[in-house]
Protein backbone atom coordinates (compact mmCIF):
# COMPACT_ATOMS: atom_id res chain seq x y z
CA UNK A 1 0.00 0.00 0.00
CA UNK A 2 2.42 2.70 0.73
CA UNK A 3 4.71 1.62 -2.30
CA UNK A 4 1.74 2.29 -4.42
CA UNK A 5 0.59 5.33 -2.61
CA UNK A 6 4.83 6.79 -2.95
CA UNK A 7 4.59 6.33 -6.78
CA UNK A 8 0.92 7.00 -8.06
CA UNK A 9 0.02 10.13 -5.47
CA UNK A 10 1.32 13.36 -4.41
CA UNK A 11 2.82 11.33 -1.19
CA UNK A 12 5.97 10.84 -2.83
CA UNK A 13 6.58 14.67 -4.13
CA UNK A 14 5.93 15.94 -0.77
CA UNK A 15 7.66 13.86 1.43
CA UNK A 16 10.41 14.54 -0.74
CA UNK A 17 9.79 18.26 -0.83
CA UNK A 18 9.95 17.89 2.92
CA UNK A 19 12.88 16.19 3.05
CA UNK A 20 14.50 18.93 0.69
CA UNK A 21 13.36 21.71 3.06
CA UNK A 22 14.25 20.18 5.99
CA UNK A 23 18.02 19.51 4.82
CA UNK A 24 17.97 22.63 2.91
CA UNK A 25 17.25 24.60 6.65
CA UNK A 26 19.37 22.36 8.53
CA UNK A 27 22.28 23.18 6.13
CA UNK A 28 21.81 27.10 6.16
CA UNK A 29 20.36 27.19 10.12
CA UNK A 30 22.90 29.33 12.18
CA UNK A 31 23.01 27.01 14.77
CA UNK A 32 22.06 23.34 12.95
CA UNK A 33 19.90 20.99 15.27
CA UNK A 34 19.91 17.68 13.25
CA UNK A 35 17.78 16.36 16.31
CA UNK A 36 15.20 18.63 15.33
CA UNK A 37 15.55 17.83 11.96
CA UNK A 38 14.74 14.29 12.68
CA UNK A 39 11.99 14.68 14.77
CA UNK A 40 10.11 17.21 12.56
CA UNK A 41 10.55 15.28 9.46
CA UNK A 42 8.93 11.89 11.60
CA UNK A 43 6.03 14.11 12.96
CA UNK A 44 5.53 16.48 9.81
CA UNK A 45 5.99 13.08 7.49
CA UNK A 46 3.36 11.18 9.48
CA UNK A 47 0.83 13.73 9.17
CA UNK A 48 1.20 13.83 5.04
CA UNK A 49 1.68 9.65 4.96
CA UNK A 50 -1.48 9.80 7.10
CA UNK A 51 -3.16 11.80 4.99
CA UNK A 52 -2.34 9.89 1.31
CA UNK A 53 -2.80 6.37 3.19
CA UNK A 54 -5.84 6.65 5.32
CA UNK A 55 -7.87 10.06 5.74
CA UNK A 56 -9.20 10.98 1.87
CA UNK A 57 -12.94 10.04 1.70
CA UNK A 58 -12.22 7.16 -0.80
CA UNK A 59 -9.70 5.65 1.72
CA UNK A 60 -12.64 6.14 4.41
CA UNK A 61 -15.23 4.72 2.73
CA UNK A 62 -13.64 2.20 1.52
CA UNK A 63 -13.86 0.71 4.86
CA UNK A 64 -16.89 -0.88 4.27
CA UNK A 65 -15.35 -3.31 1.66
CA UNK A 66 -12.01 -4.17 3.63
CA UNK A 67 -14.09 -5.21 6.58
CA UNK A 68 -16.22 -7.25 5.41
CA UNK A 69 -13.07 -9.13 4.47
CA UNK A 70 -11.76 -11.70 7.10
CA UNK A 71 -10.08 -9.09 9.17
CA UNK A 72 -10.93 -6.54 12.00
CA UNK A 73 -11.17 -2.54 12.77
CA UNK A 74 -7.56 -3.72 15.05
CA UNK A 75 -5.43 -5.31 12.19
CA UNK A 76 -6.94 -2.54 9.88
CA UNK A 77 -6.09 0.65 11.96
CA UNK A 78 -2.45 -1.16 12.92
CA UNK A 79 -1.88 -1.58 9.41
CA UNK A 80 -2.70 2.11 8.15
CA UNK A 81 -0.49 3.13 11.25
CA UNK A 82 2.58 0.87 9.75
CA UNK A 83 2.32 2.14 6.27
CA UNK A 84 2.27 5.94 7.65
CA UNK A 85 5.00 5.06 10.27
CA UNK A 86 6.94 3.54 7.85
CA UNK A 87 6.42 6.84 4.91
CA UNK A 88 7.33 9.06 7.75
CA UNK A 89 10.45 6.61 8.63
CA UNK A 90 12.16 7.02 5.22
CA UNK A 91 12.33 11.18 5.78
CA UNK A 92 13.59 10.60 9.24
CA UNK A 93 16.07 8.41 7.59
CA UNK A 94 17.40 10.77 5.17
CA UNK A 95 17.65 12.87 7.51
CA UNK A 96 19.82 11.10 10.13
CA UNK A 97 22.10 9.92 6.97
CA UNK A 98 22.57 13.20 6.01
CA UNK A 99 23.35 14.74 9.55
CA UNK A 100 25.66 11.53 9.77
CA UNK A 101 27.53 12.20 6.72
CA UNK A 102 27.75 15.52 7.30
CA UNK A 103 29.09 15.75 10.81
CA UNK A 104 30.26 12.17 11.19
CA UNK A 105 28.67 11.93 14.49
CA UNK A 106 27.43 8.49 13.68
CA UNK A 107 25.61 7.46 17.41
CA UNK A 108 24.16 11.13 17.72
CA UNK A 109 22.56 10.54 14.59
CA UNK A 110 21.28 7.04 15.54
CA UNK A 111 19.60 8.33 18.42
CA UNK A 112 18.44 11.52 16.15
CA UNK A 113 16.72 8.78 14.03
CA UNK A 114 15.49 6.80 16.96
CA UNK A 115 13.73 10.00 18.77
CA UNK A 116 12.47 10.92 14.98
CA UNK A 117 10.59 7.53 14.52
CA UNK A 118 9.33 7.57 18.27
CA UNK A 119 7.42 11.13 17.13
CA UNK A 120 6.05 9.70 13.59
CA UNK A 121 4.89 6.99 15.74
CA UNK A 122 3.06 8.33 17.96
CA UNK A 123 1.87 11.21 15.50
CA UNK A 124 0.66 9.03 13.17
CA UNK A 125 -1.69 7.14 15.11
CA UNK A 126 -3.16 10.59 17.13
CA UNK A 127 -3.49 11.34 12.94
CA UNK A 128 -4.72 8.65 11.77
CA UNK A 129 -7.48 8.75 14.94
CA UNK A 130 -8.48 12.54 13.63
CA UNK A 131 -8.75 11.82 10.10
CA UNK A 132 -10.56 8.67 10.40
CA UNK A 133 -13.08 10.98 12.90
CA UNK A 134 -12.61 14.39 10.81
CA UNK A 135 -11.51 13.68 7.68
CA UNK A 136 -8.13 15.13 5.70
CA UNK A 137 -9.09 18.90 7.70
CA UNK A 138 -7.64 17.77 10.71
CA UNK A 139 -4.97 16.54 9.05
CA UNK A 140 -4.29 20.09 7.92
CA UNK A 141 -4.49 20.93 11.50
CA UNK A 142 -1.69 18.82 12.67
CA UNK A 143 0.51 19.72 10.41
CA UNK A 144 -0.37 23.12 11.41
CA UNK A 145 0.47 22.78 14.79
CA UNK A 146 3.20 20.36 14.50
CA UNK A 147 5.53 23.09 12.31
CA UNK A 148 4.10 26.23 14.34
CA UNK A 149 4.35 24.60 18.23
CA UNK A 150 5.61 21.25 17.82
CA UNK A 151 8.80 22.63 18.89
CA UNK A 152 7.94 24.54 21.75
CA UNK A 153 7.89 23.01 25.02
CA UNK A 154 5.30 24.22 27.94
CA UNK A 155 7.94 26.02 30.02
CA UNK A 156 8.67 28.89 27.08
CA UNK A 157 4.87 29.13 27.70
CA UNK A 158 4.64 28.76 31.71
CA UNK A 159 7.96 30.32 32.39
CA UNK A 160 6.25 34.01 31.98
CA UNK A 161 6.00 35.59 35.26
CA UNK A 162 2.29 36.23 34.86
CA UNK A 163 0.72 32.78 33.16
CA UNK A 164 -2.70 33.15 33.59
CA UNK A 165 -5.32 30.18 32.81
CA UNK A 166 -4.77 30.80 28.94
CA UNK A 167 -1.11 29.88 28.88
CA UNK A 168 -1.51 27.43 31.63
CA UNK A 169 -4.38 25.87 29.14
CA UNK A 170 -2.03 26.23 26.46
CA UNK A 171 1.21 24.96 28.28
CA UNK A 172 -1.03 22.04 29.67
CA UNK A 173 -1.96 20.91 26.20
CA UNK A 174 1.38 21.24 24.74
CA UNK A 175 2.55 18.93 27.87
CA UNK A 176 -0.08 16.28 26.93
CA UNK A 177 -0.03 16.14 23.28
CA UNK A 178 2.88 14.68 20.86
CA UNK A 179 5.27 17.12 19.75
CA UNK A 180 8.70 17.10 18.58
CA UNK A 181 10.43 18.74 21.72
CA UNK A 182 8.65 15.75 23.97
CA UNK A 183 10.66 13.12 22.15
CA UNK A 184 13.98 14.96 22.04
CA UNK A 185 14.64 12.82 25.35
CA UNK A 186 13.63 9.54 23.33
CA UNK A 187 17.76 10.33 21.78
CA UNK A 188 19.57 10.20 25.06
CA UNK A 189 17.70 7.25 26.39
CA UNK A 190 14.79 8.94 28.31
CA UNK A 191 12.41 6.35 29.15
CA UNK A 192 9.63 9.10 30.10
CA UNK A 193 9.54 10.58 26.31
CA UNK A 194 9.82 6.95 25.33
CA UNK A 195 6.46 5.84 27.12
CA UNK A 196 4.90 9.19 25.90
CA UNK A 197 4.78 8.22 22.48
CA UNK A 198 4.16 4.32 23.16
CA UNK A 199 1.04 5.76 25.36
CA UNK A 200 -0.38 8.04 22.36
CA UNK A 201 0.57 5.50 19.94
CA UNK A 202 -2.20 3.46 22.23
CA UNK A 203 -4.60 5.68 22.43
CA UNK A 204 -4.55 6.60 18.92
CA UNK A 205 -4.67 3.22 17.56
CA UNK A 206 -7.27 2.33 20.15
CA UNK A 207 -9.63 5.25 18.91
CA UNK A 208 -8.75 4.76 15.14
CA UNK A 209 -9.68 0.97 15.30
CA UNK A 210 -13.06 2.25 17.17
CA UNK A 211 -13.56 4.71 14.23
CA UNK A 212 -12.42 2.00 11.35
CA UNK A 213 -15.72 -0.12 13.07
CA UNK A 214 -17.54 2.64 13.31
CA UNK A 215 -16.70 4.17 9.24
CA UNK A 216 -16.93 -0.05 7.95
CA UNK A 217 -20.72 -0.27 9.30
CA UNK A 218 -21.85 3.00 7.22
CA UNK A 219 -24.29 2.44 4.18
CA UNK A 220 -21.76 0.62 1.68
CA UNK B 1 -24.88 -30.17 6.52
CA UNK B 2 -25.66 -26.75 7.80
CA UNK B 3 -27.71 -24.47 6.06
CA UNK B 4 -25.34 -21.45 4.42
CA UNK B 5 -28.40 -18.51 4.81
CA UNK B 6 -30.70 -18.38 7.76
CA UNK B 7 -33.16 -15.63 8.75
CA UNK B 8 -35.75 -16.07 10.94
CA UNK B 9 -38.37 -12.94 11.75
CA UNK B 10 -35.38 -10.66 11.73
CA UNK B 11 -36.42 -6.60 12.24
CA UNK B 12 -34.72 -3.89 11.95
CA UNK B 13 -36.04 -0.31 12.29
CA UNK B 14 -34.27 3.25 12.29
CA UNK B 15 -34.54 5.88 14.65
CA UNK B 16 -35.36 9.19 12.69
CA UNK B 17 -35.02 11.96 15.83
CA UNK B 18 -36.02 12.98 19.13
CA UNK B 19 -39.87 12.17 19.03
CA UNK B 20 -40.28 10.81 16.02
CA UNK B 21 -41.46 6.88 15.41
CA UNK B 22 -39.01 4.82 14.09
CA UNK B 23 -38.82 4.10 10.28
CA UNK B 24 -39.06 -0.16 9.90
CA UNK B 25 -36.69 -1.03 7.60
CA UNK B 26 -37.16 -5.11 7.32
CA UNK B 27 -40.15 -6.50 9.31
CA UNK B 28 -40.31 -10.22 10.25
CA UNK B 29 -38.44 -11.47 7.41
CA UNK B 30 -38.02 -15.58 7.33
CA UNK B 31 -36.28 -17.24 4.81
CA UNK B 32 -33.09 -19.70 3.77
CA UNK B 33 -30.66 -19.87 1.11
CA UNK B 34 -29.03 -23.14 0.00
CA UNK B 35 -25.94 -24.14 -1.09
CA UNK B 36 -25.89 -23.69 -4.98
CA UNK B 37 -29.28 -21.20 -4.96
CA UNK B 38 -29.55 -18.06 -6.54
CA UNK B 39 -32.15 -15.67 -4.50
CA UNK B 40 -33.35 -12.23 -5.88
CA UNK B 41 -34.72 -9.99 -3.79
CA UNK B 42 -36.95 -7.34 -5.46
CA UNK B 43 -38.44 -4.53 -4.59
CA UNK B 44 -38.40 -0.77 -5.11
CA UNK B 45 -36.37 1.62 -3.88
CA UNK B 46 -36.65 2.03 -0.15
CA UNK B 47 -38.52 -1.27 0.38
CA UNK B 48 -35.65 -2.67 2.08
CA UNK B 49 -33.41 -4.57 0.39
CA UNK B 50 -29.86 -2.75 1.14
CA UNK B 51 -30.74 -3.42 4.97
CA UNK B 52 -31.65 -7.12 4.71
CA UNK B 53 -28.26 -7.74 2.94
CA UNK B 54 -26.40 -5.54 5.10
CA UNK B 55 -28.19 -7.28 8.25
CA UNK B 56 -26.87 -10.76 6.55
CA UNK B 57 -23.65 -9.64 6.16
CA UNK B 58 -23.68 -8.49 9.17
CA UNK B 59 -23.24 -4.80 8.89
CA UNK B 60 -25.81 -4.27 11.28
CA UNK B 61 -27.28 -5.54 13.68
CA UNK B 62 -31.35 -6.77 14.17
CA UNK B 63 -33.75 -5.17 16.30
CA UNK B 64 -35.22 -9.09 16.37
CA UNK B 65 -34.52 -11.92 15.27
CA UNK B 66 -31.63 -14.43 14.23
CA UNK B 67 -29.64 -14.57 11.24
CA UNK B 68 -27.04 -17.65 10.76
CA UNK B 69 -24.37 -18.22 8.23
CA UNK B 70 -23.69 -21.73 8.22
CA UNK B 71 -24.48 -21.83 11.65
CA UNK B 72 -22.59 -18.74 12.68
CA UNK B 73 -23.71 -15.42 13.71
CA UNK B 74 -22.53 -13.16 10.58
CA UNK B 75 -20.37 -10.33 12.51
CA UNK B 76 -18.12 -12.79 13.79
CA UNK B 77 -14.87 -13.75 12.28
CA UNK B 78 -16.06 -17.26 11.50
CA UNK B 79 -19.28 -15.85 9.17
CA UNK B 80 -17.01 -13.20 7.87
CA UNK B 81 -14.19 -16.20 5.92
CA UNK B 82 -17.95 -17.39 4.40
CA UNK B 83 -19.61 -13.91 3.27
CA UNK B 84 -18.71 -12.27 -0.07
CA UNK B 85 -20.76 -8.87 0.49
CA UNK B 86 -20.53 -6.29 -2.57
CA UNK B 87 -22.54 -3.27 -1.71
CA UNK B 88 -24.38 -1.29 -4.40
CA UNK B 89 -21.41 1.81 -3.64
CA UNK B 90 -18.09 1.06 -5.15
CA UNK B 91 -15.45 2.67 -2.81
CA UNK B 92 -12.16 1.30 -3.66
CA UNK B 93 -8.71 3.34 -3.12
CA UNK B 94 -8.46 6.04 -6.37
CA UNK B 95 -4.67 5.20 -7.33
CA UNK B 96 -4.93 1.39 -7.07
CA UNK B 97 -4.90 -1.25 -9.73
CA UNK B 98 -7.65 -3.50 -9.90
CA UNK B 99 -4.71 -6.23 -8.98
CA UNK B 100 -3.79 -4.41 -5.84
CA UNK B 101 -6.92 -4.05 -4.63
CA UNK B 102 -7.53 -7.85 -4.94
CA UNK B 103 -4.16 -8.08 -3.60
CA UNK B 104 -4.81 -6.39 -0.80
CA UNK B 105 -8.04 -7.68 0.08
CA UNK B 106 -6.67 -10.90 -0.50
CA UNK B 107 -3.95 -10.45 2.26
CA UNK B 108 -6.94 -10.54 5.03
CA UNK B 109 -6.79 -14.35 3.95
CA UNK B 110 -4.04 -15.52 2.58
CA UNK B 111 -0.21 -14.99 1.96
CA UNK B 112 2.93 -15.78 -0.57
CA UNK B 113 1.36 -17.75 -3.63
CA UNK B 114 -1.85 -18.43 -2.29
CA UNK B 115 -2.76 -15.24 -2.28
CA UNK B 116 -1.57 -14.78 -6.07
CA UNK B 117 -3.76 -17.77 -6.49
CA UNK B 118 -6.48 -16.58 -4.98
CA UNK B 119 -6.70 -12.83 -6.78
CA UNK B 120 -5.92 -14.21 -10.51
CA UNK B 121 -9.26 -16.75 -9.41
CA UNK B 122 -11.17 -13.54 -8.89
CA UNK B 123 -10.12 -11.88 -11.95
CA UNK B 124 -10.96 -14.92 -14.07
CA UNK B 125 -14.43 -15.33 -11.91
CA UNK B 126 -15.17 -12.20 -12.61
CA UNK B 127 -13.98 -11.54 -16.28
CA UNK B 128 -11.36 -8.95 -15.20
CA UNK B 129 -8.32 -10.32 -16.70
CA UNK B 130 -7.78 -7.68 -19.57
CA UNK B 131 -8.48 -4.68 -16.95
CA UNK B 132 -6.32 -6.19 -14.04
CA UNK B 133 -3.55 -3.19 -14.65
CA UNK B 134 -6.32 -0.33 -14.48
CA UNK B 135 -6.64 1.96 -11.94
CA UNK B 136 -10.09 1.67 -9.87
CA UNK B 137 -10.40 5.51 -11.04
CA UNK B 138 -10.91 5.24 -14.50
CA UNK B 139 -12.67 2.06 -14.28
CA UNK B 140 -16.05 2.18 -16.03
CA UNK B 141 -19.11 1.24 -14.11
CA UNK B 142 -19.62 -2.36 -16.00
CA UNK B 143 -15.96 -3.37 -14.81
CA UNK B 144 -16.81 -1.81 -11.59
CA UNK B 145 -19.54 -3.48 -10.86
CA UNK B 146 -17.04 -6.73 -11.73
CA UNK B 147 -14.65 -5.78 -9.05
CA UNK B 148 -17.21 -5.47 -6.39
CA UNK B 149 -18.05 -9.05 -7.38
CA UNK B 150 -14.59 -10.39 -7.89
CA UNK B 151 -13.91 -9.24 -4.28
CA UNK B 152 -16.89 -10.65 -2.58
CA UNK B 153 -16.21 -13.96 -4.21
CA UNK B 154 -12.35 -13.74 -3.04
CA UNK B 155 -11.27 -16.92 -1.85
CA UNK B 156 -14.19 -19.21 -2.49
CA UNK B 157 -17.12 -17.26 -0.13
CA UNK B 158 -19.84 -19.71 0.43
CA UNK B 159 -22.87 -17.04 0.78
CA UNK B 160 -22.72 -14.16 -1.51
CA UNK B 161 -24.73 -10.66 -0.69
CA UNK B 162 -24.64 -8.41 -3.73
CA UNK B 163 -26.54 -5.59 -3.77
CA UNK B 164 -27.73 -4.17 -7.02
CA UNK B 165 -24.88 -6.42 -9.14
CA UNK B 166 -27.17 -5.20 -12.07
CA UNK B 167 -28.19 -1.72 -11.60
CA UNK B 168 -26.85 0.39 -14.78
CA UNK B 169 -25.29 -2.46 -16.70
CA UNK B 170 -25.98 -2.96 -20.61
CA UNK B 171 -27.80 -6.18 -21.86
CA UNK B 172 -24.44 -7.98 -22.56
CA UNK B 173 -23.06 -7.39 -19.39
CA UNK B 174 -25.75 -8.13 -17.55
CA UNK B 175 -26.46 -11.64 -19.56
CA UNK B 176 -22.16 -12.14 -18.82
CA UNK B 177 -22.26 -11.19 -15.03
CA UNK B 178 -25.18 -13.62 -14.68
CA UNK B 179 -23.59 -16.30 -16.21
CA UNK B 180 -20.75 -15.74 -14.00
CA UNK B 181 -23.29 -15.81 -10.94
CA UNK B 182 -24.66 -19.07 -12.26
CA UNK B 183 -21.12 -20.45 -12.26
CA UNK B 184 -20.66 -19.03 -9.30
CA UNK B 185 -23.65 -21.19 -7.47
CA UNK B 186 -22.62 -24.20 -9.77
CA UNK B 187 -19.58 -24.30 -7.55
CA UNK B 188 -21.77 -24.40 -4.17
CA UNK B 189 -21.55 -20.97 -3.17
CA UNK B 190 -25.29 -19.68 -2.38
CA UNK B 191 -26.41 -16.40 -3.50
CA UNK B 192 -28.20 -13.42 -2.70
CA UNK B 193 -28.40 -10.42 -5.07
CA UNK B 194 -30.60 -7.65 -4.73
CA UNK B 195 -32.58 -5.63 -7.67
CA UNK B 196 -35.25 -3.00 -8.13
CA UNK B 197 -35.04 -3.11 -11.82
CA UNK B 198 -34.81 -7.34 -12.51
CA UNK B 199 -35.43 -7.32 -16.07
CA UNK B 200 -33.62 -10.95 -17.75
CA UNK B 201 -32.60 -12.40 -14.26
CA UNK B 202 -35.62 -14.83 -14.69
CA UNK B 203 -32.82 -17.24 -16.36
CA UNK B 204 -30.47 -16.66 -13.53
CA UNK B 205 -32.67 -17.00 -10.36
CA UNK B 206 -33.78 -19.87 -8.51
CA UNK B 207 -35.83 -18.73 -6.02
CA UNK B 208 -37.79 -15.12 -5.55
CA UNK B 209 -38.02 -13.13 -2.27
CA UNK B 210 -40.39 -10.12 -3.52
CA UNK B 211 -39.65 -7.07 -0.52
CA UNK B 212 -42.63 -4.23 0.31
CA UNK B 213 -42.12 -1.59 2.41
CA UNK B 214 -39.67 -3.65 5.05
CA UNK B 215 -42.19 -6.94 4.67
CA UNK B 216 -41.66 -10.20 2.76
CA UNK B 217 -44.40 -10.41 0.51
CA UNK B 218 -43.43 -13.18 -0.97
CA UNK B 219 -41.09 -15.88 -1.23
CA UNK B 220 -41.16 -18.97 -3.62
CA UNK B 221 -39.11 -21.21 -6.45
CA UNK B 222 -38.86 -18.98 -9.12
CA UNK B 223 -40.55 -21.66 -11.09
CA UNK B 224 -43.60 -21.44 -8.92
CA UNK B 225 -43.53 -17.71 -8.85
CA UNK B 226 -43.09 -16.94 -12.22
CA UNK B 227 -44.51 -19.83 -13.84
CA UNK B 228 -47.97 -18.01 -14.19
CA UNK B 229 -48.82 -17.58 -18.29
CA UNK B 230 -49.52 -14.28 -19.45
CA UNK B 231 -51.38 -14.08 -22.78
CA UNK B 232 -50.29 -10.92 -24.87
CA UNK B 233 -53.52 -9.83 -27.61
CA UNK B 234 -51.97 -7.04 -29.94
CA UNK B 235 -55.04 -5.29 -31.73
CA UNK B 236 -55.91 -2.60 -34.51
CA UNK B 237 -57.55 -0.44 -32.27
CA UNK B 238 -57.18 -1.09 -28.48
CA UNK B 239 -60.12 -0.48 -26.97
CA UNK B 240 -61.00 2.16 -24.70
CA UNK B 241 -61.94 -0.10 -21.43
CA UNK B 242 -60.34 -3.24 -21.08
CA UNK B 243 -62.47 -6.87 -21.39
CA UNK B 244 -62.84 -8.05 -17.48
CA UNK B 245 -59.40 -9.61 -16.66
CA UNK B 246 -57.54 -7.92 -18.99
CA UNK B 247 -54.89 -4.83 -19.21
CA UNK B 248 -54.22 -2.36 -21.46
CA UNK B 249 -50.70 -2.31 -23.11
CA UNK B 250 -48.82 -0.43 -25.43
CA UNK B 251 -50.31 -2.28 -28.23
CA UNK B 252 -53.39 -3.75 -27.04
CA UNK B 253 -54.21 -6.02 -24.19
CA UNK B 254 -52.90 -8.78 -21.87
CA UNK B 255 -54.23 -11.01 -19.00
CA UNK B 256 -52.91 -13.67 -16.57
CA UNK B 257 -53.72 -17.41 -17.55
CA UNK B 258 -54.19 -18.73 -14.44
CA UNK B 259 -55.68 -21.98 -14.57
CA UNK B 260 -57.85 -20.92 -18.52
CA UNK B 261 -56.82 -21.37 -21.96
CA UNK B 262 -55.93 -18.95 -24.32
CA UNK B 263 -59.00 -20.02 -26.45
CA UNK B 264 -61.27 -18.84 -23.79
CA UNK B 265 -59.26 -15.51 -23.29
CA UNK B 266 -59.49 -14.89 -27.03
CA UNK B 267 -63.42 -15.76 -26.94
CA UNK B 268 -63.47 -13.04 -24.37
CA UNK B 269 -62.05 -10.51 -27.04
CA UNK B 270 -64.49 -11.66 -29.41
CA UNK B 271 -67.36 -10.94 -27.40
CA UNK B 272 -66.35 -7.53 -27.14
CA UNK B 273 -65.77 -7.08 -30.95
CA UNK B 274 -61.92 -6.75 -30.83
CA UNK B 275 -60.12 -7.37 -33.71
CA UNK B 276 -57.34 -9.43 -32.81
CA UNK B 277 -54.50 -8.89 -34.93
CA UNK B 278 -51.97 -11.51 -33.19
CA UNK B 279 -51.58 -13.17 -29.87
CA UNK B 280 -48.64 -14.58 -27.87
CA UNK B 281 -48.41 -16.51 -24.97
CA UNK B 282 -45.50 -15.78 -22.66
CA UNK B 283 -44.31 -16.97 -18.66
CA UNK B 284 -44.75 -14.16 -16.33
CA UNK B 285 -41.31 -11.70 -15.36
CA UNK B 286 -39.73 -10.93 -12.03
CA UNK B 287 -41.03 -6.70 -12.99
CA UNK B 288 -44.78 -8.09 -12.84
CA UNK B 289 -43.68 -10.57 -9.14
CA UNK B 290 -42.40 -7.54 -8.17
CA UNK B 291 -45.26 -4.63 -8.88
CA UNK B 292 -48.31 -7.92 -8.22
CA UNK B 293 -46.56 -9.40 -4.89
CA UNK B 294 -50.40 -9.87 -3.53
CA UNK B 295 -51.91 -11.12 -6.77
CA UNK B 296 -48.89 -13.62 -7.03
CA UNK B 297 -49.49 -14.93 -3.79
CA UNK B 298 -53.14 -15.41 -4.00
CA UNK B 299 -52.36 -17.79 -7.00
Amino acid sequence: MLRTRLVRTRLGVWLLLLTGALLWLERHAPAPDPLGTALTAGALGAVLAVAYLAGSSADRMALVLVLGHPTTPRAVAVGRWLAATGGAALVVLASAVHSAWSTGAVAASLGAALAGLAAAAAVAACTLALVWTGGNALAGVCFLYLSLLGNVPPEAVIGHADPGAARFTVATLLELVPGQWRYRGVAVGDVGAAAHAALWVGIGLLVAEWRAAQLGRRAG
Amino acid sequence: MTIPLQVRGVRRAFGRGWGRPPVVAVAEASFELGASEIACLVGADGAGKTTLLRLAAGLERPDAGVIRIAGEPPHGIAARRLIGFAPLEAAFPPACTVREVLHYLASCQATGRVRLALVQEALDLSGLGAASERRVATLPLAETRRLLLAQAALGGRRVLLLDEPFTGLDAITRRDVGDRLLRLAGSGAAVLVSSSDPVGLERVVDRVLVLRAGRLAHSAPAAALLGGRVLEVILDAPPSEPPPGFRLTATGLETDLGRGTAEAALALCRAHRLAVRATRVRLRTLDEAMLEPHEATAR
